[in-house]
C-alpha cells in the first residue's frame, strides 16, 4: 500500500509542454482513473510514474521517497499494457514467472506466487499455451497475472482492455474492480473510455491537453462538472449546452442566444442561481434530466433516436437548437413529433464565459 | 496459379472468349523462358565444373562445344584430392574458422546492435550512419591498412587473424538492428519494470524474437567466410593453417594444373555450404527478401 504524490511535475519534449506542472496527491489504496482524449498526456503521465519516461520538473514521491530519478526496475510498480506485452516466445507459466525468475526470487516462492495469480484469474487451463494461441480477453488475464505476482507496491494500467471486444471489456472490469478490492493495492488506470473511468474509479482525473480539468469521485464529476470539458466529457448521450444571457424579466429568467425572440426561455430560481440580469453564460443539462411533459412552451422536434431497450435518446431541435434528451422507452414517439419538455432549474449546470463552473448559491438555498 | 495455367493447356480450340486465357499462358510461357535462361547462366558454370571433376583423364575438357556428359564418369578424382594434398587439414581449419566467425559475428553484430536500435545516447544516429557508410567501402581498400593492424597485433598466419575481420560487420549490425526495431518496444519496457537489467533484456526477450534474422546472418557469414579466398591468401603463410579455398588453389600447382583435380576438390569445398543452405534455406531467403526490401 503506498500513496503517490506528484509535485509540479511536468513534462516537456524540445520546447513543448506535453503535461503541465501537476500536483496530485493520489491516496495509499485508492483507484485513480486519468481519463481524456488522445493525445491529452494521460500516458506520459502514467509512464512518468512508472519511470518509463523521464520527468522535465517536479518530483514524484511513493510515500515518502522520491522516486523521480529512480529506475524503472528499482520503483517495484507492474504495469499492464493496452498490447498485453507478453513474451510470445514463452508460454502462460513461464509469462507469469519470468520476472520472479530473473530477479531470484526462490523456486517455492516463484511457485506459490505463480499459483495464487493463477487461481484469481483463472488461468489454469491455458498454462502450457503461448500468447498466439490465446484469445484477447485470455491474453490481458495472462498481463494481468503477471503483474500481480510482483507483488508491486503500485499497480499502473495503460488502457488495458482498449484492444477487447464490448462483452469481454465489461467483464474485465469487473475482474479489476473485483482485484483491487481483494488486495487493496494503489492502482493508476489510464483509459480514454468514460464508462471504464466511472464503473472502477475511487476518484478521477479529467486531463486535457496536459491539465487535470478535475479531480473527484465519479459522481461528483457527473453531477458538478467544473467546467464544460468535464461536463462534455462525462455522460452519454453527450450534456447539453445552451449558451444566453439571464434577464429579468417577471421573474429571473435564462434566454438561449441563438433565437431570443422564439427560442428557448427557461425559468430559473433566484435561490440557486446567483447571476444577475444581463449576465452572459452557459447553461448545461444532463440529456436524462430533461422531462417529457404533457404540454409546455418548449416543443422538441424529433430527428433522430436510439432505442436501447429501457431507454431511448431523441435528438432533435427546438428552434435552431439542438438537444439531446435520454427518457424512458414511449411506443407512440416517432421521428418527426414534437415532444413537450421541461427543463427544471434545480438541474442546470451554468458555466461563465471561460467555461468555468458558477457555483449555485447556497447561501440560499433553503435549509435541509 | 496452377490450375489457371491446366485449365488454359486444356482449351481444344482458340475461341474469342479463350484470348485472356491464352494471353495469360503466353505471358506465363515467357516469364518461365527469362527465368530458365537466368538458372542456366547460374548453374552452367557449377554444371561445367562438376562435369570435369567426373571426367576420366583420357576425355579432353577443353573441346568445344563443352560436353556436359563425361563419357566414362569416374569418381578416382575425387579420391585424388585426398592423395595430392592435405584436404582434411585444410577442411578442420575451414571449419573451426567458420564455426567461430560466425559465433563471433553473432554475438558481436547482436551486442552492438542493441543499443543502436534500442537505447537512448547522444550521437547514436550519427555513429550508426558512420557504421553503415563503411559497408560502402571495398574489401581491396581495406587490404592493405587491414593487413598491417594484423601483423602489429600478431596475427598473421593464425586463426585468430582469420576469424577477427569476420568478427563483427557492419552488414551484420544493420541487420541484427532491423531486426530488433521490429520487436514492440511495450515488451522491453514491461521486462524492464519486471526488474530485468539490459543485459538479461537483450539476452532473455530480444535474441530469440529475432532467431529468423540470426539464423540468415549465420548464413551469410558462413558463405562469405567459407568461400573467403583473398583474405586468407594475404594473411596466411603456414599450410598447416591453409583453409580450403587456398588447398583447392594449391591443387591447380600441384600437378601442373590438372582442372579435374581442382574441380574435384572445388565440388568437395562447396558441399558443405550446400548442407547449411538446404538446412538453412527457409531464413536464407527471408533474409534475402528483407533485405531487399528494406534497402
Amino acid at each position: 500500500m503506498t500513496a503517490i504524490s506528484l509535485r509540479q511535475v511536468e513534462k516537456k519534449i524540445g520546447a513543448e509542454r506535453i503535461i503541465h506542472p501537476i500536483d496530485l496527491q493520489i491516496q495509499s489504496g485508492e483507484f485513480i482513473v486519468f481519463v481524456g482524449p488522445s493525445g491529452c498526456g494521460k500516458s506520459t503521465l502514467l509512464r512518468m510514474l512508472a519511470g518509463l519516461e523521464p520527468v522535465s520538473h517536479g518530483e514524484i514521491y511513493y510515500d515518502a521517497l522520491n522516486v523521480t530519478k529512480m529506475a524503472a526496475r528499482k520503483r517495484q510498480v507492474a504495469m499492464v499494457f493496452q498490447s498485453y506485452a507478453l513474451y510470445p516466445h514463452m508460454n502462460v507459466e513461464q509469462n507469469l514467472s519470468f520476472g520472479l525468475r530473473m530477479t531470484g526470487h526462490s523456486k517455492q516462492e516463484i511457485t506459490r506466487r505463480v499459483g495464487k495469480a493463477v487461481d484469481m484469474l483463472r488461468l489454469g487451463d491455458y498454462l502450457s499455451r503461448k500468447p498466439g494461441q490465446l484469445s484477447g480477453g485470455q491474453c490481458q488475464r495472462v498481463a494481468i497475472g503477471r503483474a500481480l505476482v510482483q507483488q508491486p507496491k503500485i499497480f499502473l494500467f495503460d488502457e488495458p482492455l482498449s484492444n477487447l471486444d464490448a462483452d469481454l471489456r465489461s467483464a474485465m472490469r469487473i475482474e479489476i474492480a473485483r482485484l483491487h478490492a481483494e488486495l487493496g493495492t494503489t492502482m493508476v488506470y489510464v483509459t480514454h473510455d468514460q464508462v471504464e473511468a466511472m464503473t472502477l474509479a475511487d476518484r478521477i482525473a479529467i486531463l486535457n491537453a496536459g491539465r487535470i480539468e478535475q479531480i473527484g469521485t465519479p459522481d461528483d464529476i457527473y453531477k458538478h462538472p467544473q467546467n464544460i470539458f468535464a461536463a462534455e466529457f462525462m455522460g452519454t448521450p453527450k450534456i447539453n449546452l445552451l449558451a444566453g444571457e439571464v434577464r429579468q424579466e417577471d421573474g429571473l429568467w435564462f434566454i438561449a442566444q441563438d433565437e431570443p425572440q422564439n427560442g428557448i426561455k427557461i425559468k430559473l430560481d433566484p435561490n440557486l442561481c446567483r447571476l444577475s440580469d444581463g449576465k452572459k453564460c452557459t447553461i448545461a443539462i444532463r440529456p436524462e434530466d430533461i422531462e417529457l411533459v404533457a404540454d409546455s412552451a418548449l416543443k422538441l422536434k424529433v430527428e433522430h433516436m436510439e432505442k436501447l431497450g429501457t431507454n431511448t435518446h431523441y435528438f432533435g431541435k427546438i428552434g435552431q437548437q439542438s438537444l439531446r434528451l435520454s427518457a424512458h422507452r414511449t411506443a407512440e414517439i416517432t421521428v418527426g413529433n414534437e415532444l413537450a419538455i421541461h427543463i427544471p432549474a434545480e438541474k442546470l449546470h451554468f458555466f461563465n464565459r471561460s467555461g468555468q463552473r458558477i457555483p449555485a448559491n447556497r447561501s440560499k438555498l433553503p435549509a435541509p | 496459379m496452377k490450375n489457371n495455367s491446366n485449365q488454359s493447356l486444356a482449351i481444344p480450340h482458340f475461341s474469342l472468349s479463350a484470348m485472356p486465357a491464352i494471353l495469360g499462358w503466353m505471358r506465363r510461357l515467357g516469364q518461365y523462358t527469362v527465368l530458365a535462361s537466368i538458372a542456366l547462366l547460374f548453374i552452367g558454370p557449377f554444371l561445367w565444373l562438376l562435369s570435369t571433376a567426373l571426367k576420366s583423364g583420357s576425355e579432353n575438357i577443353f573441346q568445344y562445344p563443352p560436353d556436359l556428359i563425361p563419357d566414362e564418369p569416374t569418381l578416382s578424382n575425387f579420391a585424388r584430392v585426398f592423395e595430392a594434398v592435405p584436404f582434411l587439414t585444410y577442411f578442420f581449419n575451414s571449419a573451426l574458422v567458420a564455426a567461430l566467425a560466425v559465433s563471433c559475428n553473432l554475438l558481436f553484430c547482436s551486442l552492438a546492435a542493441y543499443p543502436l536500435a534500442r537505447l537512448k545516447f547522444a550521437g547514436k544516429n550519427a555513429l550508426f550512419l558512420l557504421l553503415i557508410s563503411t559497408m560502402m567501402l571495398p574489401f581491396q581498400l581495406l587490404m592493405i591498412p587491414l593487413y598491417t593492424i594484423a601483423v602489429n597485433l600478431g596475427l598473421n598466419n593464425s586463426y585468430l587473424g582469420l576469424i577477427v575481420p569476420h568478427a563483427c560487420t557492419a552488414f551484420g549490425v544493420f541487420l541484427m538492428r532491423q531486426a530488433f526495431l521490429t520487436i514492440p518496444k511495450q515488451l522491453e519496457e514491461s521486462a524492464y519494470i519486471e526488474g530485468l537489467n539490459h543485459w538479461q533484456i537483450w539476452w532473455h526477450i530480444m535474441l530469440p524474437l529475432v532467431k529468423p534474422t540470426l539464423a540468415t546472418l549465420a548464413v551469410f557469414t558462413f558463405i562469405g567466410v567459407w568461400g573467403d579466398f583473398l583474405w586468407p591468401l594475404i594473411i596466411m603463410d603456414e599450410q598447416a593453417k591453409f583453409t580450403l579455398p587456398l588447398g583447392v588453389n594449391k591443387l591447380a600447382g600441384t600437378f601442373g594444373k590438372d582442372w579435374r583435380l581442382v574441380a574435384a576438390g572445388a565440388i568437395l569445398s562447396i558441399i558443405p555450404t550446400l548442407i547449411v543452405f538446404v538446412f538453412t534455406q527457409r531464413y536464407f531467403i527471408s533474409g534475402a527478401l528483407k533485405n531487399a526490401v528494406k534497402g
